[in-house]
C-alpha cells in the first residue's frame, strides 16, 4: 500500500510539469500577441493608431521578445518562488494578489455548491434508486436533469428577471468574503450557488442512484432483507456507504466541471473569482494571468484528486494492487 | 464489495474534511493575499466646508454608481484613455489638466489646475499660471514643479538604469513640446518645437488626467520603479474626492476631499455629495437589475452597458418614468464600412463603392442596431462647422430619395459588371457583431455575398497593420479636427487606417489640417476632406453615430451632460442628491 | 485505477450467450420499450429531432438569415409562428433550422472526440507500458481542466466558426471516451480467448479490430449518447462568451445570447422557443443515455427490479 501511495505522489509532479507545458504551449500558439490585444482594443474604443514601434516598445517590455524557453522557464520559476508568474499585462496588478483574492471566492462557491448538491442530491438519489422506475424515481429524476439541460447563464438571467420583476429585489452589490460580512455574502453567493448545484446534482444522483442500485442487487442485501432486515437499516448500515464512493472518486472529475460553470455565473452576478478572471484575461491575451490561474486550478485539481485516490485506496484494497 | 462496509460515519467525516479544508485553504490564500481594501491616507483638511446651504443644492449622502471592470492600468491615464479608467478617475483627479475642456462646450477650453494662460505672439512659448491655494489629497501644495512634472512625464517618458518608461505615444500635445520650466511655484513655462496656436486646446483634452503627484512619483522613479501608477501611490490627487478604499473587483469608495479648489456660482465649496461608491458590474444585466431594484443611482457608460431602448423601457416599466432621467450622450465617433482598395477585388472600382454607398439604408441601420438611438452622420456631425453643409440630403444619406437611389446602385452594379453581385469578406470586430449583422443583411439584399469574420482585437489590430480584409468595420473614432486623432481619416501611409488606399490627396489634407491654425480654415480643410473621402472617392461609406443613453435617478441632481462626448464630466463635483 | 468510471461492462460473459436463444433486433427494441418507457419516448422524440433537421428546408415557412428591418420584434402571428426578432428574421425558421445546426455540430463534437478517444484508448491500454503512462497523465491534465476554459482558448486560438467550435467542444469527452475504452480494453486483455488467439498466431491489429474494438464501443456509445447534450449546452455557453457560432448561421444557444441578453421583457419570444427547444433537446438525449446506461449494465440486470 506504500507502494501505491509512493507510486500516486510520484507521478504526481511529472502530471504537473506536463500540465505546465501543455498551458504554456496552448497559449503560445495563439495568433496575434497581447502587445496587438491591448494596442487593438484601445485603439478600437479609444480611436487614434498605433505605430509599429509602440508595438515593439511594448512587446519588449512585457518580455515578448525572449525566445520561448527562456519565457517558460521565467514563469516556472515565479510560480515556485511566490511570484506566482509576475503581473497582470491589463491591470499592473501582482498575480500573487490576483491569486489570493480569485481563487478563494471561486473555491468557496465551490464548496457551497458541492455541500448543497450532496445535502440535496443523494437523498433524491436514494429514493430514485428505491422506487426505480415508478414515479418518484421519474419526477426526481427529471428535476435533476432538466438542471443540466438548459444553460446556466438563461437559468440566471430568468431568476433575475424574476428577482426584479416580481419580488423587487436584487442581489446586493460589492462582493465580500463570508468572514467580512456574512450576511451580505450569503445573499450573494446563495444563486449562482443553488444554479450550479442544480446542475452538479444532476449528477450526484444519478450516480447515487446507480451505486444504490447496484448495491441493493447484491445478494448480501437480499440475504438482509430476507432475514427481515428493516428497509432502512439496509440502506443506511449496507447500501449507502457503498454507494457514496462513487461519489466521492468521481467528485474529482466533476468538480472541473464545477468550476468551468462557475466561469459564466461569476460574470453575471458580479463575483470575482477565477472564473470570471480567466475570460477577461484570455479574451485579453493577458497571458501572465490565464497561465498562472489556469495553473492554480489544474494544480488544485491534480491535488484534489491525489488525495483522492490515496483516501479510496485505504478504503478499497483492490486499488492497491492495480 | 461485501467486504468493504465502511462506517457511514467516517465517509462523511471524510467529506467535512475535504470542505473544511477548502474552506480553510480558501482562508489562508486570502489572508496572505495583500491587497486588501487599500485606504488612503488621511488628508489634512485646511479649510471646513460651508455651513450655509444654498436653496437649490444640498449637502450630503454617498451616491451608488457603477463602473463596467475594474480600472486597468494601474489607473493611468497615460497609460489608457478607456472610459474604464475614467469613471473612477475622474472624481478623484477632476477632468484635464493644467487646463480642461469646458463642462458644456467640448470644443472651448476652460481653467483648471492653471487659472490664466497666454502665449507668445508666434505660438511657441506657452506660459500657465498655477492656481494659488490648490493642495494634493495628502495636504502638500500644487505646485508649478507639478504641472512640469505631469508634461515632462508624458513628453519624455522616465529612465532610470535600465528600466524605461517611455513617453506617451497618444496624446498629441506631447509632438511639440520643447521644454518646460517652472519659473516660480506658481508660474510653468512650456517652450515647444514649432508654432502650435492651440496648444492649450490640445492640452485640455479631458482624458489627459493630471493623476501624478510629484512628491510621491519622484522617488519611485528614482527607485527604478518608472511605471509607478497613481495606484501605486494611493490615488493623491488634486480631485474633488478622495480614495477612501478599493476593494477589486467588488466596489471602489471615494469620499469628499474638503480642501478642492472649485466653489459654485454661490461660493459653496465643492463637491456636495458626501462620497460616491462605485461598485463593479461587469455585466449589464446585473447593473439593470441593481438600478431596477434601487440600489444603483446611476448606470455605468461604456460599451455594452449603453441603454438600448428595449432596456431603458424596462427601466421606465420598473420604476416609473417620473423616478428617472435618461442622459443622452452623442459618442463623437463615427461609424464607417471601410474599405480595402489595395486589394484586387470588386471593391477598387469605385463604381461598386458608390453602388454600396447609395444602396445603404441608414436610417433603417440606425433603427435595427441601436433601437433608434443614433443619428445619421457622415464624417462628422452634420450639425457642426466641420461637416459639409446639407450632406445628409444628398444621395445615400437621404432618407427621401432611398428608393431612387436604390435603383441607381443596382444600375451601378451592373455597369461595373457585377450585376449578379459579388463575394467579400467583412472583418468585424466580435463585440460590434451587433453593428456589422444589420450591414450584412442590407448588402446581402443587394446582391453581395458577404462572409463575416468575427475577429478578436489582436487579429483585427494585425489584419489592419497588413490590410488584410476586404472591408472592415470602423468603431469609434475622434474625428474633430482639433483632435485629428481619427483613425478613419487618416492619411494613406497609416498602418492603423480603417480605409486602405495609396492616394496621396487624402495624405495632404492630413497635412493641411495639422498645419491649419484658425477654426475656419479647419473647418474649410475638413469640409473639403469629407467631400473627397466620403463622396467622390468613397473609401468609406460613413454611416451614423449612436446616442449613448444612460440612467441615472430622479434624486440625483447636478450631472453635467456631456453634450459631445460621454468620457466627459466625470468629476462628478457638482452632483448632489434630492433626498 | 481508482479514478474509473462506474463501467458499464457490456462484455458479454462468455458461457450465458451460448446458452441463451439469441433475440431478433424486434425483440430487443420491443423489450426496450416495455421496460425503459421513458427511454423510448426519448429515442421517439430525438428521431423527431432528426427528421425536423433533416427536412429543415422544408419545414421552415421562411428564410433563416433573410432581414427584415421594419419588421423586426413582431410578436409570434399567423405569418411568424414565433415571431421576428431583432433584425426581422422568422424566429420559427430559426429554430428549425437551428435544430439542424445542434446536431450538425453535437454530432462533429461527439464523433470526433469519439474516434479520437477510442483510438487512443484502445492502443494506450493494449500496449500498456510507458505509453500508456504518459498518456494517462495526459488524461489526468486534460480532466483537472476545466472544460469550458479549454474551449474558450481553443475557439479563440482558432476563431470562431462552427467547424472550430465543434473541434474545441469534442476536447470535452475525449478524456472519458479514453479512459471508457482503456479499461474496456483491458478488461477484454484479459479475457481467455484473446490469450488464445494470440496463442494460436492471429496478428495483432486482427485482434484489436475483432476482439477489443466492439466491446468498448457498448459503453462509448452509452456515454456518447449522453454527452450529446452536454455538447449541445455547451456550444450555448460559448456563445454567452461571445465565442459560438457566427452569425448569421442559426443555433441556439446564439439566439439564446441575444435574447436573453437584452429582449427577455421586450420580446420574450426570442428567448423562450429555442430555449425550450434546446432544453427540450437536451433532456431527451440525457433521459435515453440514462436509458441505455440501465439496460445494458448486466448487473443491474441481473439483480431485477
Amino acid at each position: 500500500m506504500q507502494k501505491y501511495i509512493a507510486r500516486r505522489v510520484i507521478l504526481f509532479f511529472p502530471t504537473l510539469i506536463l500540465a505546465s507545458v501543455l498551458i504554456f504551449g496552448i497559449l503560445r500558439i495563439l495568433p496575434g500577441d497581447v502587445a496587438l490585444a491591448i494596442l487593438g482594443q484601445e485603439s478600437a474604443e479609444g480611436g487614434g493608431g498605433f505605430t509599429e514601434a509602440q508595438i515593439h516598445n511594448l512587446r519588449e517590455d512585457l518580455g515578448l521578445n525572449d525566445p520561448l524557453p527562456v519565457q517558460y522557464g521565467k514563469w516556472v520559476w515565479s510560480m515556485l518562488n511566490g511570484e506566482f508568474g509576475g503581473t497582470s499585462i491589463r491591470t499592473n496588478e501582482d498575480l500573487d494578489d490576483i491569486i489570493g483574492r480569485r481563487l478563494p471566492v471561486t473555491l468557496q462557491l465551490a464548496l457551497y455548491t458541492i455541500v448543497l448538491s450532496m445535502v440535496i442530491a443523494i437523498p433524491m438519489g436514494v429514493f430514485s434508486a428505491l422506487y426505480q422506475d415508478k414515479w418518484p424515481d421519474y419526477v426526481l429524476r427529471i428535476t435533476a436533469i432538466l438542471g443540466q439541460s438548459m444553460p446556466n447563464f438563461w437559468i440566471a438571467l430568468l431568476l433575475l428577471l424574476f428577482m426584479v420583476t416580481i419580488v423587487g429585489w436584487s442581489p446586493p452589490l460589492g462582493y465580500v468574503n463570508i468572514w467580512v460580512d456574512p450576511w451580505q455574502h450569503i445573499q450573494i453567493v446563495i444563486w449562482p450557488a443553488l444554479i450550479l448545484a442544480w446542475r452538479f446534482s444532476a449528477y450526484v444522483t444519478r450516480v447515487t442512484r446507480s451505486g444504490m442500485l447496484e448495491v441493493l442487487a447484491q445478494d448480501y442485501v437480499r440475504t438482509a432483507k430476507a432475514k427481515g432486515l428493516s428497509q432502512r437499516l439496509v440502506i443506511q448500515r449496507h447500501s449507502m456507504p457503498n454507494a457514496l464512493i462513487p461519489v466521492i472518486t468521481l467528485g474529482g472529475l466533476e468538480v472541473s466541471t464545477l468550476l468551468g460553470g462557475t466561469v459564466i455565473l461569476e460574470n453575471i452576478f458580479g463575483i470575482p473569482g477565477v472564473g470570471q478572471g480567466l475570460v477577461e484575461a484570455a479574451t485579453g491575451r493577458d497571458f501572465p494571468v490565464v497561465q498562472s490561474l489556469a495553473m492554480m486550478l489544474v494544480f488544485f485539481m491534480l491535488a484534489l484528486n491525489l488525495l483522492i485516490d490515496i483516501a479510496y485506496s485505504y478504503v478499497d484494497p483492490r486499488v492497491r494492487y492495480s | 464489495m461485501e467486504n468493504h462496509i465502511v462506517n457511514n460515519g467516517t465517509r462523511a467525516l471524510k467529506i467535512l474534511i475535504l470542505s473544511a479544508s477548502l474552506l480553510v485553504m480558501a482562508f489562508m490564500l486570502a489572508a496572505c493575499s495583500s491587497d486588501d481594501p487599500t485606504a488612503a491616507p488621511a488628508a489634512s483638511s485646511t479649510g471646513s466646508t460651508s455651513s450655509e446651504v444654498v436653496e437649490e443644492s444640498k449637502y450630503g449622502g454617498i451616491a451608488n454608481f457603477s463602473a463596467r471592470t475594474d480600472p486597468p492600468r494601474g489607473w493611468d491615464p497615460m497609460s489608457s484613455g478607456s472610459i474604464s479608467v475614467l469613471m473612477i478617475d475622474g472624481s478623484l483627479f477632476g477632468m484635464g489638466n493644467l487646463v480642461r475642456q469646458c463642462p458644456d462646450d467640448g470644443t472651448a477650453v476652460c481653467d483648471n489646475l492653471s487659472d490664466t494662460w497666454s502665449a507668445n505672439a508666434d505660438s511657441t512659448q506657452w506660459t500657465f499660471h498655477i492656481r494659488d491655494g490648490v493642495t494634493w489629497h495628502d495636504g502638500t501644495p500644487f505646485t508649478a514643479e507639478d504641472g512640469k512634472f505631469f508634461i515632462d512625464l508624458a513628453t519624455f517618458g522616465a529612465t532610470t538604469g535600465d528600466n524605461v518608461r517611455r513617453p506617451n505615444g497618444a496624446w498629441k500635445f506631447v509632438r511639440s513640446v520643447e521644454k518646460t520650466t517652472a519659473t516660480d511655484a506658481s508660474t510653468l513655462v512650456v517652450d515647444l518645437k514649432y508654432s502650435v496656436p492651440d496648444f492649450d486646446q490640445l492640452l485640455s483634452v479631458d482624458n489627459q488626467v493630471l493623476a501624478h503627484p510629484k512628491h510621491l512619483m519622484q522617488p519611485e522613479i528614482d527607485a527604478g520603479n518608472v511605471n509607478v501608477s497613481p495606484k501605486d501611490v494611493g490615488w493623491i490627487g488634486t480631485g474633488p474626492f478622495m480614495m477612501e478604499s478599493y476593494t477589486p473587483g467588488s466596489v471602489a469608495k471615494v469620499r469628499r476631499y474638503d480642501s478642492y479648489y472649485r466653489s459654485d456660482e454661490e461660493g459653496n465649496r465643492l463637491p456636495y455629495l458626501d462620497g460616491i461608491d462605485f461598485y463593479i458590474t461587469p455585466d449589464p444585466a446585473g447593473m439593470d437589475a441593481a438600478f431596477r431594484t434601487g440600489r444603483l443611482d446611476a448606470t455605468a457608460r461604456g460599451s455594452g452597458f449603453q441603454l438600448t431602448p428595449e432596456r431603458e423601457n424596462a427601466i421606465i416599466d420598473t420604476l416609473g418614468a417620473d423616478k428617472v432621467q435618461i442622459m443622452k450622450m452623442a459618442q463623437s465617433s463615427f461609424w464607417a464600412l471601410a474599405f480595402n482598395t489595395l486589394r484586387d477585388t470588386p471593391l477598387k472600382d469605385l463604381k461598386v463603392r458608390q453602388a454600396i454607398h447609395l444602396w445603404l439604408d441608414r436610417q433603417e441601420l440606425v433603427e435595427v442596431t441601436f433601437g433608434g438611438f443614433g443619428k445619421v452622420t457622415g464624417m462628422y456631425d452634420p450639425d457642426t462647422e466641420w461637416a459639409v453643409t446639407g450632406l445628409m440630403d444628398t444621395p445615400g444619406w437621404n432618407a427621401a430619395t432611398k428608393a431612387a437611389d436604390r435603383t441607381a446602385a443596382k444600375a451601378l452594379l451592373a455597369e461595373a459588371g457585377y450585376a449578379d453581385g459579388f463575394e467579400a469578406e467583412f472583418m468585424c470586430r466580435r463585440q460590434w457583431g451587433f453593428v456589422c449583422e444589420p450591414i450584412v443583411g442590407q448588402l446581402e439584399a443587394l446582391g453581395i455575398s458577404v462572409k463575416l469574420e468575427l475577429v478578436d482585437d489582436a487579429t483585427r489590430a494585425s489584419r489592419t497593420l497588413d490590410a488584410a480584409y476586404d472591408m472592415n468595420m470602423a468603431g469609434p473614432t475622434v474625428a474633430l479636427p482639433a483632435q485629428y486623432g481619427s483613425l478613419v481619416a487618416s492619411h494613406a501611409d497609416s498602418p492603423t487606417a480603417d480605409p486602405k488606399h495609396a492616394d496621396a490627396k487624402v495624405d495632404g489634407f492630413f497635412r493641411s489640417l495639422e498645419s491649419a491654425s484658425t477654426v475656419a480654415e479647419r473647418s474649410a480643410i475638413s469640409k473639403e476632406m469629407e467631400q473627397y473621402m466620403a463622396v467622390d472617392m468613397v473609401y468609406a461609406a460613413w454611416l451614423y453615430t449612436e446616442e449613448a443613453h444612460s440612467v441615472v435617478r430622479d434624486y440625483v441632481k447636478g450631472v453635467q451632460v456631456p453634450a459631445d462626448n460621454y468620457r466627459r464630466n466625470l468629476d462628478f463635483a457638482t452632483v448632489w442628491l434630492d433626498k | 485505477m481508482a479514478n474509473e468510471p462506474t463501467i458499464v461492462d457490456a462484455v458479454p460473459t462468455g458461457h450465458d450467450d451460448n446458452l441463451r436463444p439469441k433475440r431478433t433486433l424486434a425483440q430487443n427494441l420491443k423489450r426496450f420499450a416495455r421496460r425503459k418507457p421513458m427511454g423510448a419516448i426519448s429515442a421517439f422524440i430525438l428521431i423527431l429531432l432528426a427528421l425536423t433537421a433533416i427536412f429543415a428546408p422544408v419545414l421552415a415557412t421562411h428564410d433563416p438569415i433573410l432581414q427584415d428591418g421594419p419588421g423586426r420584434l413582431q410578436a409570434p402571428s399567423a405569418e411568424h409562428w414565433m415571431g421576428t426578432d431583432n433584425l426581422g428574421r422568422d424566429v420559427f425558421s430559426r429554430v428549425i433550422f437551428g435544430a439542424r445546426i445542434s446536431l450538425e455540430v453535437g454530432f462533429f463534437a461527439i464523433g470526433l472526440g469519439t474516434v479520437f478517444g477510442v483510438s487512443i484508448g484502445v492502443v494506450s491500454g493494449y500496449l500498456g507500458g510507458k505509453l500508456d503512462l504518459i498518456t494517462q497523465r495526459f488524461v489526468d491534465v486534460l480532466m483537472g481542466f476545466p472544460f469550458i476554459i479549454l474551449a474558450m482558448l481553443l475557439v479563440v486560438a482558432l476563431g470562431a466558426s462552427l467547424l472550430n467550435v465543434g473541434i474545441a467542444l469534442s476536447v470535452a469527452i475525449v478524456p472519458r471516451v479514453i479512459r471508457l475504452s482503456r479499461s474496456s480494453t483491458l478488461t477484454v486483455k484479459e479475457e481467455m480467448y484473446v490469450l488464445a488467439a494470440f496463442t494460436v498466431g492471429v496478428s495483432l491489429p486482427r485482434m484489436v479490430f475483432i476482439h477489443i474494438l466492439p466491446n468498448t464501443l457498448g459503453p462509448v456509445f452509452v456515454l456518447a449518447t449522453g454527452a450529446l447534450g452536454g455538447v449541445i449546452v455547451a456550444e450555448a455557453g460559448l456563445a454567452f462568451l461571445g465565442l459560438g457560432i457566427p452569425p448569421p448561421t442559426p443555433s441556439w444557444g446564439g439566439m439564446l445570447n441575444v435574447g436573453a441578453r437584452g429582449y427577455m421583457e421586450a420580446a420574450p419570444w426570442m428567448v423562450l422557443f429555442p430555449g425550450i427547444a434546446l432544453s427540450v433537446v437536451v433532456f431527451t438525449f440525457s433521459l435515453l443515455g440514462d436509458a441505455l446506461r440501465d439496460i445494458l449494465d448486466p448487473r443491474l440486470r441481473r439483480g431485477g427490479s
